[in-house]
């Protein structure tokens, strides 16, 4: 009896451990729209800066109701490269779907102004694209340093 | 927490000698380095305390269970190893694993990525050579929880080795001798490897980036980064092992030594008797002998010393250049073994055992495979390496001290001028370690968080 229980003891332990680890993302867990609201009120974003899902669908090939919530304020003028998309999501598998999103937009951006545009070249080498458990984020311009160091500070635990 | 942390030096370990010392009884002693080991475990990654907790209670079970089960002590035994291995592969091969078997089957399998648990590799490995001796009956269980709980979180080697068997502190859990001249022959120890690590091995770790990163690698630069790489690797490991047995020695425990200068060796098996002892003697006394060491057919012994180097390859890491590396080393000591090599004159023998493991460091230090070829190809002047640039020339006149310096301290004289201070000047030994302290407080200031190298292992 006393091997069964510390037998036991040790599996369940570990397996409580591990389970436990593998199910905390190490993040506060807000929804986005909790995130949105809070970087609107410190002004870092506007209320008119939403972009449709329409936009996110034709710059990154997403759709929107495929993830449980969804930010995007994409380039006002043919110009402009900022971007800043926010998505959450549980799956794994859709978050890596959305980094190589993010990537590619960045690597097609890149194509768009190589040669002849070094100020949007520059803001696009300064890209951030960062993954946290269940959220993807990607900051190109939108004065990308004091955004993100703000999106981090609501995402990370 | 980190020995090369000024927040250790001079708040975390003052307070706890200070307590340690007034503290009285073993008891008190032992509950107090106890719980203070714990804080700086906890201190970097909090979690991974529970984790270690865990593996504490299990194994001191598992240990009474040996011992008061005689006749089913092999399956417990069983059980341990495999549970420990378990723990330990979870953790540090996982990922890995998952990621091999996506590229080989073109899967995508997802599985978080979790930090490592610092430490993991040397404490498990702590953990089953206490089971495994226990169950060859060379000690009884330890029953007192708080005895075993230090046995294994003993903040001095806890991080980074050596990894101590129980048998070496087994009596010293219950009863070790504190004094004023252990206190000092400990610390100045201790700060013998401070200087090492702070004053050598983060300068060499600077030449060695320098050196390979450089873009295009010309061959001298190539061979200063090797060197470099070669003296980082010992400075900072054995100035660990210094720091770890210095304060054990402070706190009253004798720990064995973990390198005996290995740059002196004559032969690669040589090498490996003098370098990082605790992990070799492991391997050896609970893989290797009883896989049937030596004393079986050529091919059997050739097996097992591939078994032996692969395992001690995948120790070191979960990636393919630990894997070659350790089987690089498995096809040096099988040619040592079968080729007639003790004919070849001592002299060239040491220089080739020399380059044989600046050759592995190579491996050892690179990202890749891919990496290690392009230094390999730059070090003997292959496709289109130039002998020297600027560059390389700036890099010796800027480290060219030190680097004399560092292989003037590798030599045993190092060692006899250290051991004659400790026997009979101790006035110059705490001077020198008070100005070691001194030159790796003022670094310190101005550096930032520099881990040992072998905190990720």
């Amino acid at each position: 009896m006393r091997r069964f229980f510390t037998e036991a003891f040790a599996v369940l332990a570990l397996a409580l451990f591990i389970a436990s680890l593998m199910s905390d993302y190490g993040t506060t867990g807000k929804t986005v729209s909790e995130i949105v609201e809070t970087l609107e009120e410190e002004g870092l974003l506007k209320e008119g800066d939403r972009s449709s899902g329409l936009m996110l669908r034709r710059f990154f090939g997403l759709e929107e109701e495929d993830y449980e919530g969804v930010y995007y304020s994409g380039p006002k003028g043919f110009m402009d490269v900022d971007d800043f998309v926010i998505i959450k999501d549980a799956d794994p598998e859709k978050l890596t779907h959305v980094m190589d999103a993010f990537r590619r937009r960045i690597a097609e951006q890149e194509g768009i102004f190589a040669s002849y545009a070094p100020e949007q070249m520059d803001l696009l080498s300064r890209a951030v694209v960062w993954e946290k458990g269940e959220y993807a984020v990607l900051v190109i311009g939108h004065e990308e340093e004091g955004l993100m160091a703000a999106v981090r500070s609501l995402i990370e635990r | 927490m980190v020995f090369s942390n000024l927040f250790f030096l001079y708040v975390f370990l003052p307070v706890l000698l200070i307590l340690y010392y007034l503290l009285p009884g073993i008891l008190a002693k032992n509950i107090c380095l106890l719980l203070f080991s714990l804080i700086f475990y906890a201190w970097g990654e909090p979690v991974y305390i529970v984790l270690m907790l865990i593996a504490i209670a299990v194994n001191f079970l598992l240990g009474i269970l040996i011992e008061n089960e005689p006749r089913k002590k092999k399956r417990t035994l069983v059980f341990a190893l495999i549970w420990n291995l378990f723990l330990l592969g979870f953790f540090k091969y996982s990922h890995f694993l998952v990621d091999t078997f996506n590229a080989l089957t073109g899967a995508s399998i997802f599985l978080k990525e979790l930090p490592l648990p610092i430490g993991i590799s040397f404490y498990t490995f702590q953990a089953m050579s206490y089971l495994i001796d226990l169950y060859r009956g060379k000690y009884s269980a330890q029953k007192n929880i708080l005895k075993f709980a230090l046995y294994i979180s003993m903040y001095f080697q806890l991080i980074a080795g050596p990894i101590i068997r129980y048998h070496d502190v087994e009596k010293q859990l219950s009863a070790r001798k504190t004094s004023a001249v252990r206190l000092g022959e400990g610390l100045a120890r201790f700060m013998l490897g401070l200087g090492k690590k702070v004053l050598l091995a983060n300068t060499f770790g600077e030449l060695f980036a320098l050196a390979w990163n450089s873009g295009t690698v010309s061959m001298m630069a190539a061979w200063l980064g090797t060197l470099a790489c070669t003296l980082q690797i010992y400075f900072d490991f054995s100035g660990y092992s210094d720091m770890a047995i210095g304060l054990g020695h402070a706190f009253g425990f004798d720990f064995p030594e973990n390198f005996k200068t290995p740059y002196l060796a004559g032969t690669v098996t040589d090498f490996w008797r003098r370098w990082h002892i605790s992990l070799g003697s492991w391997f050896r006394e609970y893989v290797y002998i009883p896989l049937g060491g030596n004393r079986v057919s050529v091919s059997r012994h050739i097996l097992n010393i591939f078994i032996v180097w692969l395992l001690t390859g995948l120790w070191h890491g979960a990636d393919w250049t630990f894997i070659i590396w350790g089987l690089y080393y498995a096809v040096l000591l099988i040619l040592e073994k079968y080729l007639p090599y003790e004919k070849v004159p001592a002299f060239i023998r040491h220089i080739l055992t020399l380059l044989f493991v600046m050759a592995g460091w190579v491996i050892f230090f690179s990202d890749d495979l891919g990496q290690a070829g392009i230094i390999f190809t730059s070090m003997f002047g292959l496709g289109n390496t130039v002998v020297a640039d600027r560059h390389a020339f700036w890099l010796l006149q800027q480290y060219g001290l030190v680097l004399a310096i560092g292989i003037a301290a590798c030599m045993p004289v190092a060692g006899k001028i250290r051991d004659e201070m400790f026997e009979r000047h101790p006035g110059a030994l705490a001077a020198s370690a008070l100005i070691l302290l001194a030159l790796s407080t003022a670094f310190l200031v101005s550096q930032n968080y520099n881990p040992f190298l072998y905190f990720r292992f």
